[in-house]
């Protein structure tokens, strides 16, 4: 990666670290991830429920639930390290450079304020619109996020919109003050599969209109290989490969990766074989054993993944992978 | 197509529910017609797959073929036997050859029943085994699963998403059933889990002869696991084909848009295809004509008016559109 | 001949079984026999209650009798938790007060444990016109404030019982209905329990009703269960838990009750022992000998304690999730 590129990036994390002390003992979230996302890309992050992708997208917002904690890492927002910031100082910047859509809209959306209002409060509050600039530029991003008749629809109540419209709103919300980089966490996972083909579609082309860059969190493989420029998979909270979506979904060099892509249902391919699934089930976060974390349902393991947990190495250009024996895995 | 004997068949089942009340007590309710006038039918050894989108009257077509609803009319035909004419006692009997198994591996169990007591409860509740031979089917049972016996003791909390429906398969098996309903038993697990379920599912029924409905939301599912696929949109099967013909030659325009909304890769050269606007309307109030004709995109004056009914567009493949009865027009 | 071993959650349990097959019902027993302080609450209970059942062998003296050369003495070898203004033995007193507060307070969880069960279950149960009257009932009972309410009942149905009584004496010459005392507990039983049985009617109908939505049960009927299987297999298992919470806590509530009546002095008739009536009669000597309110006020809190340890205990062990291993 140039210093060039590194100076265009929005977002850099680098070795971030979240942990969860509970009575049990520590949970490990997220042991060092690292990935970067430049404007008008999205990148995903892929992983199976558990695995720590909302507990990374709250820490990109520094609203890591108690009694989790980010212990490590550093995660620079247009060159700026936000871990240093102060609490006022990051409370101005959510909602403003970085702003997040959650999977549930219902519950994110407070029910007893019009949709209007909702979105008028940060443009007031971050841009420091009059109520009346701030009522249009409202209706014009219900507009954009393809809401019909957006001027009555401001004076209604979330309850009253179906809910590919309210994951619209929220949308509408998250662009409202032009927010340099967006974070989805499972957008469209409540959705039916038409909406959810609109709800994609929808980020897609606002990426394109307003340059900004996307963090999408999801567990479903067929949606990234839509929507994303590049990847990130994780597992039991770890990064276990990052690249560009076609390299790892034509020559992944993970196992895991692999057993996710080849355990995904799909359209076309043999119906009539076995699908191929990873055997076993993920780890609990709590007492990870030494060495890999993939190792109890690796087919490719050997002894050295037993102790030692290997690190993320290049396995092509601008790809990477934590396996051992990556170079087993023919591309 | 077969010569096999029809195990299910399904006619003109219609399943309405009160909704909720209209204004004024004296006004009386509204009716949800969970289910408008289904038919179709399973021959021995089959898997008939049934799709649509959440609302669309899955679940109610396969709780009212067990009558764990009562249809509202029409005939289910179990082995020649109208289910909807017996009374409780004597489908008590019946109950052990048809079963079920439920999307929600956590409410579909008993949280204070061992999993053995679960997997054997339909043995005690006909008096199938004596005491001795239960132990000894139910873990039979739970090797045929893939569970170790041992487990027998313990309760479904200390089990994950992906064995408790491992449980539910088994209990749903116990009884040494003919036919088998599984509604969405892969929906609320991860991909890598689904796979794993949807092997077992194959091996089970292809190892006992089952006869099978299997409903999803998810076309690539249904894709796995069927003979032949019924599609529903608002309570009525729109189409109805053998799966490899529905899946290369949908005619319905919703099966169309459905196939176009599962996320595809993007770098996989496909015909740009337009998404298929807004969303499901509410079942309480469905469009006047084609139930379809609010979204789709080959609407036409008729579609307002009357409503398609399910007719032969080639041999064993159905389908309810207007574009369909007028041969010379492609889709 | 199987499908691929799934061996979570323990990698290590043996492929066969050791153990022999376990109930619900035998794993609650064994979780709550290592529930120390359930354990230890049990023993508690079990003591006063022996005590309250043999109060008369147990008393060293008549719980009547009063002795005129030894007032108002403060507890001492002779007279275990002192004696009274008019020289009866406390120790006594607080014995024969166990054994009125416990036959009240079984009397009166048994009855509103029971209308409350058999209201709620059969109103979630039925549905229709049944529910509607049953939570109007209850409704209607608990807009009141409870203690208000069973004075009420209480202070109403006094002279009714009384002349009822004093009839069934006057035509039938039985002795037993000349005795006051006893009827002024039937009183107080019928008052509070009276009160106390929406609380739980209302717990029973909405567990009920939140049971029968799920899953489970729609499973039990697919494998063609009948109504009454579910009901003891499934239903019952699954109220059981609160259900005993609230029996537990409804004990102990209603020997307060028992107490607070009596203390406001329309529960049990002088001279029978209550303890809420020695708190009431001692209360203005609570400076000079705090003893006569400390001894029946203790026993009485020990007692509601101990079912607390047992009702949290027994809330575990029905709760499969909160057993150890
Ligand atoms: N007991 C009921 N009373 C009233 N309405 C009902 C009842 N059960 C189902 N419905 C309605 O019937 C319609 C079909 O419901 P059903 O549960 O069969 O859909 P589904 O396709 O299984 O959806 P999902 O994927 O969300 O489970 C819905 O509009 C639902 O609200
Ligand atoms: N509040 C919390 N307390 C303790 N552990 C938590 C908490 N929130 C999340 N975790 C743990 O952190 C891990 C990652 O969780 P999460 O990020 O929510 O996963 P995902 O979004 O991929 O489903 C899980 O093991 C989860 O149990
Ligand atoms: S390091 Fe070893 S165990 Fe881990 S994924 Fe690679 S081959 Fe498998
Ligand atoms: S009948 Fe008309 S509206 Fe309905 S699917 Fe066919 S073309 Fe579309
Ligand atoms: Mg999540
Ligand atoms: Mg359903």
């Amino acid at each position: 990666m140039s210093l060039e590129q590194q100076q265009r990036d929005v977002l850099q994390v680098k070795r971030l670290q979240v942990q969860f002390k509970t009575r049990d003992g520590i949970v490990y979230a997220v042991q060092d991830l690292s990935f970067h996302v430049a404007p008008g890309e999205i990148v995903g992050l892929v992983g199976e429920s558990g695995c720590g992708k909302s507990t990374a997208a709250l820490a990109l917002m520094r609203l890591v639930p108690k009694p989790g904690r980010i212990v490590g890492g550093s995660v620079l927002l247009n060159d700026r390290d936000i871990l240093e910031l102060s609490e006022s100082e990051m409370r101005s910047l959510r909602g403003h450079e970085v702003a997040m859509v959650f999977q549930d809209a219902l519950t994110a959306l407070d029910p007893r304020m019009t949709v209007g209002r909702q979105i008028m409060e940060p443009l007031r509050i971050h841009l420091k619109l009059s109520p009346k600039a701030a009522r249009e530029r409202a209706a014009d991003l219900l507009a954009q996020v393809g809401i019909p008749s957006p001027a009555t629809r401001l004076n209604q109540y979330p309850h009253e919109f179906s809910g590919g419209m309210r994951q619209r709103v929220m949308i509408a919300l998250a662009l409202s003050c032009g927010p340099s980089l967006l974070i989805a966490d499972e957008p469209t996972t409540a959705l039916d599969v038409t909406t959810q083909n609109q709800i994609l579609n929808l980020l897609v082309k606002l990426k394109d209109e307003t340059g900004a860059a996307i963090v999408l969190i999801t567990h479903d493989v067929g949606v990234v290989s839509k929507v994303c420029d590049r990847v990130v998979v994780m597992y039991a909270g770890r990064e276990v490969e990052i690249g560009g979506t076609r390299d790892i979904f034509t020559a992944a060099r993970h196992p895991y990766s692999r057993g996710l892509l080849e355990s995904t249902l799909m359209l076309d391919g043999d119906r009539e074989r076995p699908l191929e699934a990873i055997p076993g089930l993920p780890p609990e976060l709590i007492d990870l054993p030494p060495g890999c974390v993939f190792y109890p349902r690796c087919k490719y393991r050997s002894d050295q993944c037993k102790t030692a947990s290997p690190p993320l190495e290049p396995v092509a250009n601008v790809h990477e992978a934590a396996c051992w024996n990556w170079r087993s895995l023919n591309a | 197509m077969t010569t096999q004997p029809e195990v299910l068949s399904v006619h003109n089942l219609r399943t309405h529910f009160p909704g909720p009340a209209l204004g004024l007590p004296w006004q009386g309710r509204t009716t949800v017609r969970a289910v408008d006038d289904v038919s179709f039918s399973i021959s021995h050894g089959h898997t008939m797959g049934l799709v649509g989108e959440s609302g669309c009257g899955k679940s109610t077509v396969a709780r009212s073929i067990l009558q764990l609803v009562r249809p509202t009319s029409g005939q289910v035909l179990f082995e020649g036997i109208d289910l909807c004419k017996l009374k409780p006692k004597a489908l008590a009997p019946l109950r052990k050859q048809m079963q079920i198994i439920f999307q929600d591996p956590y409410a579909s169990l008993d949280p204070r029943a061992t999993i053995g007591f679960t997997i054997g409860e339909g043995l005690l509740i006909h008096k199938l085994v004596n005491e001795r031979d239960l132990r000894q089917r139910v873990a039979d049972l739970m090797l045929m699963v893939g569970l170790n016996p041992a487990f027998e003791n313990r309760y479904p909390h200390e089990f994950s998403g992906g064995q408790r429906q491992r449980v539910g398969i088994a209990r749903a098996l116990a009884t040494n059933p003919k036919f088998i309903i599984g509604d969405e038993p892969i929906s609320a697990l991860d991909v890598s889990i689904q796979a794993q379920i949807i092997n077992l599912l194959r091996d089970l029924r292809a190892r006992l002869n089952l006869t099978m409905l299997f409903i999803s939301h998810d076309l690539r599912a249904v894709r796995y696991l069927s003979d032949e696929v019924a599609v529903m949109y608002l309570g009525k099967i729109v189409e109805c084909a053998p799966t490899d013909l529905l899946f290369k030659q949908p005619a319905h325009p919703y099966t169309q848009a459905l196939l176009n909304s599962v996320p595809k890769p993007r770098w996989v050269d496909g015909r740009q295809i337009a998404e298929i606007k807004g969303e499901v309307p509410s079942p309480l109030n469905p469009p006047s004509g084609c139930y379809f004709s609010t979204r789709c995109p080959h609407v036409m004056p008729r579609c307002k008016q009357e409503q398609p009914a399910l007719v032969e567009v080639q041999a064993g493949h159905k389908a309810a559109c207007f574009l369909l009865n007028d041969v010379s027009h492609p889709i | 001949m199987s499908a691929e071993i799934d061996n979570q959650p323990t990698d290590s349990a043996p492929l066969w079984r050791t153990s022999k097959p376990r109930t619900f019902w035998s794993d609650a027993a064994h979780s709550f026999s290592r529930n120390y302080t359930g354990m230890l609450g049990l023993l508690i209970f079990v003591l006063l209650l022996l005590a309250a059942i043999f109060a008369n062998q147990i008393a060293p003296y008549d719980y009547l009798a009063q002795d005129w050369n030894n007032l108002l003495k403060p507890p001492n070898a002779n007279h275990l938790m002192g004696t009274d203004e008019l020289g009866r033995d406390v120790f006594s007193r607080v014995l024969m007060g166990a054994r009125t507060a416990f036959l009240v307070a079984l009397c009166i969880s048994t009855i509103s444990t029971t209308i409350g069960l058999f209201a709620g279950a059969l109103s979630a149960l039925l549905g229709g016109w049944v529910d509607r009257v049953v939570v109007w009932i209850m409704d209607a009972l608990l807009s009141f404030p409870s203690i208000w309410l069973a004075a009420f009942v209480s202070v109403v149905t006094r002279p009714t019982i009384d002349s009822l009584t004093s009839g069934l004496y006057a035509s039938t010459g039985w002795a037993m209905f000349q005795d006051r005392v006893i009827f002024s507990y039937l009183v107080v039983i019928f008052a509070i329990g009276f009160v106390a049985w929406p609380y739980m009617g209302r717990l029973v109908r909405s567990q009920v009703l939140s049971l029968r939505e799920k899953e489970f049960i729609e499973a039990a009927r697919a494998l063609g269960a009948g109504t009454r299987w579910v009901t003891i297999r499934h239903l019952i298992p699954n109220v059981l838990g609160s259900v005993i919470v609230t029996f537990t806590l409804s004990f102990g509530n209603a020997m307060l009750y028992e107490s607070s009546l009596s203390f406001l002095g329309i529960g049990i008739q002088p001279p029978g022992a209550s303890w809420g009536r020695m708190i009431f009669e001692a209360l203005g000597r609570l400076r000079a000998q705090p003893y006569l309110i400390i001894m029946p006020g203790l026993t009485l809190s020990l007692v509601v304690l101990s079912l607390q340890f047992v009702g949290d205990a027994l809330n575990d062990a029905l709760n499969p999730r909160s057993h150890s291993r």
